[in-house]
């Protein structure tokens, strides 16, 4: 089996369907980590949804839900959900959620916001790396899906970019900013993340 | 892995990592100017760390702006590196 590794560090590879040992470390990589979210961070993540251009292109799509509702919504079919923070703790940088779960046919839905200060540092992703190896660990997904609008595509390059496959794309099927717009479902695969170096990459370097 | 690459092999390796084209990257003074989203410079950061042999303390790269930012930074850590 292939060893898992990051940034040259090496271990073995916990079995990918048999129980592994469960590492400590398991929510927390080098720069980021998961943990669950305060009750009293709720009004920070309304603030987070509210500001353009997340408040039309994310989760609400320019709907201004009641504080009730809100909290409400933010849980709503969800089987995991975690803040993301910097790894030596502190306020949340955004939020990673698993939704819309089918166990009988193995998959699951996806999403995750980085608030805007965060956004395109680069470092908040580990915390949605983090998150999918925690899924796949925990959980008997096969796939796990995630649906853009297609403003918000991300460039698939590179490896990580490689490890998302486009599977779906329903053509003007949301309504944003005056047009409409595709949605798109991507989709990544357990297969492919336990044979990428992304899986379990953090916990391996704890070990 | 640490070598000593000069700025073309810098981008070239970079480049080449991501599929793109080396003569379209180090042309913007950020690196969205270059075409990194998110995804990429999580990834990017990474590939960093593996140039320079040995990890980067947290935050050091989030004062990177863009590639030549990063490789200003590559010339730094590797010459420190030799030094001790």
């Amino acid at each position: 089996m292939k060893p898992a590794t990051l940034n040259g560090a090496t271990a073995t590879q916990p079995p990918v369907n048999g129980i592994g040992p469960y590492p400590s470390g398991f929510r927390v990589g080098r720069r980021a980590r998961l943990d669950p979210i305060e009750p009293h961070e709720y009004d920070l993540i309304a603030r987070m949804e509210a500001l353009p251009p997340t408040d039309i292109l994310y989760r609400n799509m320019a709907m201004t839900p009641s504080p009730g509702a809100f909290v409400e919504s933010l849980w709503h079919g969800v089987t995991v959900q975690f803040a993301i923070r910097p790894v030596a703790g502190g306020d949340l940088v955004g939020l990673v959620a698993c939704y819309n779960s089918d166990f009988r046919h193995g998959h699951a839905t996806i999403a995750a916001h980085i608030f805007d200060d965060f956004r395109g540092r680069g470092w908040p992703i580990e915390g949605v790396v983090l998150f999918v190896s925690y899924l796949f660990f925990g959980f008997s997904y096969r796939k796990l899906y995630a649906d853009v609008i297609d403003l918000n595509l991300p460039t698939l390059r590179g490896e990580a970019g490689r490890l998302v496959r486009e599977e779906g794309r329903l053509v003007d099927h949301y309504f944003v900013a005056g047009e409409h717009r595709d949605r798109i479902t991507l989709a990544i695969h357990r297969d492919d993340w336990v044979r990428s170096r992304y899986w379990m990459a953090a916990a391996a370097e704890q070990r | 892995m640490s070598s000593h690459f000069d700025r073309t092999a810098f981008i070239e390796t970079i480049a080449v990592h991501f599929d793109l084209i080396p003569s379209e990257l180090g042309t913007g003074s950020t690196f969205s100017g270059d075409g990194f989203d998110s995804l990429m410079l999580y990834e990017l950061f990474d590939l960093f760390e593996e140039l320079v042999g040995r990890p980067v303390a947290p935050g050091a790269l989030e004062e990177v702006n863009g590639i030549d930012d990063l490789f200003a930074m590559y010339r730094d850590v590797t010459s420190t590196s030799h030094r001790t």
